[in-house]
């Protein structure tokens, strides 16, 4: 069982580690967004998650460094409010006109990744729970549901991307089932006000299933790249499968890790009714 | 319950992962399968987008003789120059596949159609010789000479653009010059992708164009015991056989490629159309082409891997007997309408008057049937759909002609002195 000094875990686990956690999320998807619109750039929009993650994720990284002011507050309210509204304009260009109106399953497997986007709404979420949290338990709760719906969300990009492949490897369920399994585990953990002591060793358990997943991913997707043919091994990566997005889940763990060590120690058995 | 958090994640995980692969093993089989990796070879990786975008062109490459001779999409696809490439997903890569690009390959059938009126004088029946280079006119000139020097035909510019554009030139550019100097586009016959010996040796594709009122050929063979006894035997013939060996083992009965393009009896298999043919059938009097003894050897030649001596021979001089006689009788139409020509009775624009439409339908539908039917053992198309029809538009010219010069007499009689 992971039990931290106090210091440590107000160091993991703290405004400002959250706060730290989001920027560099923010500016790790300059890079991840510019791979993947490098193969279209068919419109203007699609610039938009650039100039955000470019503007939103120094600024946020600003605010995390200086004391709390005012000042500071606003600055990351419209970096949290321009990464919200790109998560959820995404979502809506990313599905198209057609599919909201007539969504197929085939659509939603051929579309562009429908959840994606919903990356940055998450992070813009993630910035407004850092900043406003009343307590530990308030933001160890509220962080824990971002990991949930995050690992939720990644359950449905799994399973559409992998569709779109026909889960040709079975492995590809893999990610699928974590994600699945994730998502539920946080979202029941951040229901309750206390988890006991056995929840609590097996949402560490899940975490590290999480890690793993990510990393296997990775690994196996960067092995597809560097088999595939091609004309260069830039065109490999931007039309093979996407060597960054396993990270997702080691991502999540990570954040699902902040939520639990700033929730604090578990309750003992007895102290749920 | 100690442990809440893993028993409501584990069963949520297990139905909503349960839902998803029930949902994945109901999906159409050609959604979920993937190209394999001998396919992306083959390919050169096109297959991987392609199996899905287009998944119509991947089947019929794979089922192609180019797929099993190792010929990848980019062996076609590749720029022939820099104007007409494209940059596609990091390769460079053009649409316009042209016969110039079959004949890196194919280079003796690609000369043999260049000699054919499949070739340049197939596009200037339409579009006359002004999208043509000199050096190609030139070319042209030696094989037909009376078909390459002519102006754009008068009836797509009456029509307008649109009939050039949907009707005319879909048969007509299979002999329309390409961008990289070549001429033709072999995929009319071969098809695209499927690249065909079969799609060309069955006579629904000569028919896609050779049909109509004006070359009905597709009905008359249809109606001819060749085209019977193929319906019946269809799947006994070898549609995929090699067409320069062809023998009655393969295909006892023909089809329009059997006899004018396969190579059969000592015959050698051709993409000259014209090589076999002793006549200008399509024309409104039909004349002996330059090749004629050539051309009849080698028909005749091909009739008699199937049929007695005795039967070509009474064959040829029934349809040579309708050819005279079909050439008489548009004879006395040319005749009256040259009259009218001479008495200033028509303009000499032409399609301006309602008889002269007459008179090209005469010869353009119902003489050059009475002739294709006769030659290709058409009974009906020879006598109802030709002969018949011919003498009935003869008598209608002769009376529109007659109503004419009855028009000028009483206008003269009634103008005031």
């Amino acid at each position: 069982m992971i039990e931290l000094p106090e210091a440590a875990r107000e160091a993991l686990s703290g405004r400002r580690a959250l706060i730290a956690f989001a920027a560099s999320n923010l500016l790790f998807l300059l890079l991840d967004v510019a791979i993947a619109h490098s193969a279209f750039l068919r419109s203007r929009a699609e610039f938009i998650p650039l100039y955000v993650s470019g503007i939103a994720g120094p600024v946020a990284l600003l605010v995390a460094l200086v004391p709390q002011t005012a000042w500071s507050r606003g600055l990351l309210w419209v970096a949290a409010a321009a990464s919200m509204a790109t998560g959820f304009g995404g979502l809506v260009l990313h599905l198209g006109a057609d599919s909201l109106v007539r969504p197929t399953l085939y659509r939603l497997v051929y579309s562009a990744p429908i959840i994606a986007p919903l990356s940055y709404a998450g992070l813009g979420a993630l910035l407004l729970v850092a900043e406003h949290a009343k307590d530990d338990l308030q933001r160890g709760r509220w962080v824990e549901l971002l990991t949930g719906l995050g690992l939720l969300a990644n359950f449905v990009l799994c399973l559409l991307d992998h569709a779109q492949n026909g889960f040709w490897a079975p492995i590809e369920w893999v990610s699928v089932a974590a994600g699945a399994l994730g998502g539920f585990a946080f979202l029941a953990a951040a229901a309750q006000r206390e988890v006991r002591v056995e929840e609590r060793q097996f949402l560490w358990i899940v975490l590290a299933l999480m890690a793993g997943t990510g990393v296997l991913g990775s690994a196996l997707h960067l092995r597809a790249v560097l088999a595939s043919t091609g004309a260069s091994l830039l065109h490999r990566v931007q039309y093979g499968a996407p060597v960054f997005a396993p990270l997702l889940y080691v991502d999540l763990a990570a954040l699902g890790a902040i939520g639990l060590l700033a929730r604090g120690p578990a309750a003992p058995y007895a102290s749920r009714t | 319950m100690r442990n809440r958090v893993a028993v409501i994640s584990v069963t949520s995980a297990v139905v909503v992962v349960g839902a998803a692969v029930f949902i994945q093993s109901r999906r159409p089989r050609g959604e979920v399968k993937r190209a394999t990796a001998d396919e992306v070879k083959g390919t050169g990786k096109c297959v991987e987008c392609h199996r899905e975008q287009t998944a119509g062109i991947v089947r019929q490459w794979q089922d192609s003789r180019h797929a099993q001779a190792g010929i990848t999409c980019f062996d076609c696809h590749k720029p022939r120059d820099q104007a007409h490439q494209l940059e596609h997903k990091g390769f460079q890569i053009t649409r316009f596949v042209t016969s110039g690009t079959c004949a890196d390959c194919h280079k003796r059938e690609y000369a043999e159609f260049q000699r054919s009126r499949h070739a340049v004088a197939s596009w200037t029946a339409v579009r006359g010789n002004q999208d043509f280079t000199a050096a190609q006119l030139a070319e042209a000139r030696k094989y037909h000479p009376e078909a390459i020097d002519r102006p754009p035909n008068p009836l797509p510019i009456l029509e307008g653009s649109g009939a050039l554009e949907v009707g005319c030139k879909a048969c007509h550019e299979v002999g329309a010059p390409n961008y990289d100097s070549s001429i033709g586009n072999c995929t009319k016959c071969h098809g695209k992708h499927v690249e065909s010996v079969a799609m060309a040796r069955i006579s629904d594709t000569c028919g896609s164009c050779h049909m109509g009122p004006d070359h009905s050929q597709i009905e008359i063979w249809r109606e001819s015991r060749h085209g019977i006894m193929f319906v019946a035997r269809r799947e006994k013939q070898n549609l995929e056989y090699r067409g320069d060996e062809l023998s009655a083992n393969q295909q006892d009965t023909p089809t329009c490629s059997t006899c004018h393009f396969s190579g059969m009896g000592g015959v050698d298999s051709t993409h000259d159309v014209g090589e076999r043919l002793s006549y200008y059938l399509f024309a409104a009097i039909s004349e002996k082409r330059p090749n004629f003894e050539a051309a009849r050897k080698k028909m005749r030649f091909m009739c008699l891997n199937c049929h007695s001596q005795g039967h070509v021979d009474r064959f040829y001089q029934q349809a040579d007997t309708t050819l005279i006689n079909t050439n008489a009788q548009v004879k006395k139409a040319q005749d009256i309408m040259e009259g009218l020509y001479k008495d200033g009775l028509l303009t000499k624009e032409p399609f301006d008057e309602p008889i002269e439409f007459l008179a090209f339908d005469l010869w353009h539908y119902f003489g050059r049937t009475a002739k294709h039917g006769a030659y290709m053992g058409g009974a009906d198309f020879s006598q109802w759909h030709g002969n018949y029809e011919l003498q009935l538009k003869l008598a209608e010219l002769r009376h529109s002609a007659d109503e004419l010069r009855n028009a000028r007499t009483r206008g003269r009689a009634g103008r005031p002195p």
